[in-house]
């Protein structure tokens, strides 16, 4: 294979969405698929049951810009479970992409603690600023979720914000958590 | 034998406990008992009216094929869309838990309005000659228990006004036996909303029958009763198992006339989401695409759709609802943020859908986002505004255009918030999954009903899946799941993928709906004869 051809392979295993050099199983494909489009959310042990063979899968439809916003939102989900590695690059590439779907970039916002760890605070908190109020606010309940680290952030935010900003109110929980307060 | 295994009957004998097979055929456990099924290698050797198929570890063997779905009636006219403004509703602080008054017209049958009445008494209700069928709603008070502990998990404590009794005495509903299978069974009940909930009959093969037939006019009754109450005889495990602490408004709704051929049914549907208003929805090509998608499925189960409403909510509920939490949780807590949303319906024959820009679920992987979820199997028909009434439809999908073409596509973004909605309501106008997800695990994951086909996990996944179906022995971890590519194999026993039931939406989703699921959904009390 010359390099020209190599390279042209490899491009098109990229534009089509596909990990490269890793063989995709059609009746793991087709669990996905199915999985997918289930009216119910899908548990973590359902996505686990499928293991790291379902990642290519996954992958490809979390990459499909011409996917339905909600199957990409659960493929990227999904990707987190069985292969949190391949999802870290495309939930920071699709938190950041302000032309990509609200619903879809919200996900990845719900994603990333789980998918980034400890570098989701960094990551987050910029977006505590977004344009939109969906994604400012998922981001301030992640990084609340994520601990005392993320908490900081949210409560420095929140004090530019009017108390009855979401940031404000999400920072709250805070407060709850440090005193022990039950939950509203 | 005819019934839900083989539908419209088919010569065969029983096995197991209650038999053996002749030679070249093997002993099959199918939804509703062990039967003999003659092997085959293809088409040819099975008796008329037979296909050879999957049998799991039996290998190929005949059964029955899938039951044909309705053909949809054609609707004279197209549904009319009209912008119904914006929703009058002050913003409400804290949880609200409102009783409210049916509106249901006296032209379907009569509105009994029993009362408030604690759980354990036995109330009685008069129903008409020419009764056709009659559904129980019970809304209970905002003091009520609202959560069971059963078998290890959190369920909602749904009313189960149970037994219902005929003039005669006759237990007409319980005691319910597992034995018999859910087609033979007067009732479905479906606990799933909390505090408020309704059941309707006929739901299932079985109550059609009778429903045809018309009911026994005269003085009925029913208990008033609760998931937590029900728990002492079903040994929940519940400390408070069997409590009459919690009290329940009652409303039995009749219904005359027999099962109509043909129905007529209105949408409400509040525009929650940011991209949208009640101005420009009847004429936004999208929408109108999604409309179009209902109106076909709805034709398959007979009916017509008739007004379609849009509204527009406050700027304050805009906010609040922007992104919904639903799944199990929410849905088991009445002062969720879900289950307050459906407290802004408007009083009407509608059923009432909220769209939404995207819906969360907590419990799955973070990111999750769903399609649609539904207040309650039934929905508490013409008592719009209770937390258990109608459904949320995300519209993220809504402008997806890449793969719509000219005709039904899964993945069109229009066609799949029109078949999610259709979906939804079909929920709310009594209809099950014909399949659960695990497929057979429990004896109790197919609906009831004989003409929807089913999927049984352990005659239609691979050889290799087929191990860990549920209802198997050695099951590890997460039990295999029946998934569209395994139910759409051309039998009753493993069909029901093309379904507008099927509990998952995939490309081999057709919307399809039996001529029973189209009865069903023709008896509730928001369908009105055609």
């Amino acid at each position: 294979m010359s390099a020209r051809a190599a390279w042209l392979a490899l491009a098109a295993l990229l534009l089509s969405g596909a990990a490269p050099g890793v063989p995709v199983d059609p009746d793991v494909a087709a669990r996905v698929d199915g999985l997918l489009g289930s009216y119910r959310a899908v548990s973590v042990a359902e996505w686990q049951a499928l293991g790291p063979a379902a990642a290519p899968t996954l992958e490809t439809v979390a990459r499909d810009d011409a996917a339905l916003p909600t199957r990409r939102a659960r493929a990227l989900a999904a990707l987190g479970v069985v292969q949190p590695a391949s999802a870290a690059p495309l939930v920071r590439r699709l938190v950041s992409d302000l032309t990509a779907p609200p619903l879809l970039r919200s996900a990845a916002v719900d994603a990333a603690p789980g998918v980034l760890g400890p570098d989701a605070v960094a990551f987050l908190a910029p977006f505590l600023r977004d344009a939109d109020a969906v994604v400012r606010l998922r981001a301030a309940e992640a990084l609340v979720a994520s601990g005392t680290t993320g908490c900081r952030v949210v409560m420095s935010e929140a004090k530019t914000r009017a108390t009855r900003d979401p940031v404000a109110r999400t920072a709250e929980r805070c407060t709850e958590q440090r005193t022990g307060a039950p939950p509203r | 034998m005819d019934n839900a295994d083989f539908p419209g009957g088919v010569c065969t004998s029983r096995c197991g406990s209650s038999g053996t097979c002749p030679s070249g055929s093997t002993c099959l456990q199918l939804s509703t008992g062990e039967y003999c099924a003659r092997s085959c290698e293809s088409g040819d050797g099975c008796p008329t009216g037979l296909v050879c198929g999957s049998g799991g570890s039996a290998g190929k063997v005949c059964l029955a094929p899938a039951s044909a779905p309705a053909m949809a009636v054609s609707c004279s006219t197209a549904p009319v869309i009209v912008n119904g403004g914006v929703l009058a509703a002050a913003e409400t602080a804290g949880c609200v838990q409102p009783i409210v008054a049916s509106t249901y017209p006296a032209t379907l049958g009569t509105t009994l309005a029993l009362g408030s009445h604690p759980v354990g008494t036995k109330v009685q209700f008069q129903l008409p000659a020419g009764t056709t069928g009659f559904t129980v709603v019970s809304q209970g008070s905002s003091s009520n228990v609202s959560k069971v502990s059963a078998f290890g998990s959190l369920l909602p404590n749904g009313p189960v006004p149970t037994p219902i009794q005929e003039p005669n005495g006759t237990f007409f509903d319980y005691p319910a036996s597992f034995a018999v299978p859910p087609s033979d069974r007067n009732l479905t009940w479906s606990p799933i909303s909390p505090v408020t909930g309704a059941v309707t009959f006929p739901n299932g093969t079985s109550g059609l029958q009778k429903a045809a037939k018309g009911l026994t006019p005269g003085t009925w009754s029913l208990t008033v009763s609760d998931l937590l109450h029900e728990c002492k005889a079903l040994q929940c495990g519940d400390p408070a198992s069997g409590s009459t602490a919690n009290s329940y408004d009652l409303t039995v709704l009749t219904r005359s006339g027999g099962i109509p051929e043909r129905g007529a049914l209105d949408l409400d549907i509040y525009l929650v989401s940011a991209g949208l208003s009640a101005a420009t929805a009847p004429g936004d090509p999208d929408l109108r695409r999604m409309l179009q998608r209902v109106t076909a499925d709805f034709a398959q189960a007979g009916i017509c759709l008739q007004t379609v409403t849009y509204y527009d909510v406050p700027a304050w509920a805009r906010s609040r609802w922007a992104l919904v939490n639903a799944g199990p949780a929410p849905a088991a807590e009445p002062c969720s943020e879900y289950r307050q949303l459906f407290t802004l319906a408007r009083p009407g024959n509608a059923v009432a859908l909220f769209f939404v820009d995207q819906i969360a679920e907590a419990n799955a992987p973070s990111g999750t986002r769903l399609v649609g979820y539904d207040g309650a199997i039934p929905g508490v028909s013409t008592f719009n505004g209770t937390i258990a009434g109608g459904a949320i439809v995300s519209t993220g999908d809504l402008r997806k255009k890449d793969a719509c073409g000219s005709t039904f596509n899964t993945s069109c973004g229009p066609d799949v918030v029109g078949e999610t909605v259709a979906h939804e309501v079909g929920h709310a106008l009594g209809l099950f999954h014909p399949t659960e997800s695990q497929g057979g695990a429990s004896g109790e994951d197919f609906d009831p009903l004989t003409d929807t086909p089913q999927c049984l996990c352990s005659l239609c996944v691979s050889a290799s899946a087929r191990a860990n179906c549920a209802d198997q022995s050695n099951v590890q971890g997460q039990a295999t799941e029946v998934d569209g590519a395994s139910c759409a194999q051309g039998t009753q026993a493993c069909g029901g993928a093309d379904y507008l039931m099927f509990w998952q939406l995939t490309n081999l989703s057709r919307g399809n709906l039996s001529p029973q699921e189209g009865q069903v959904m023709r008896l509730n009390p928001l369908v009105r004869p055609l």
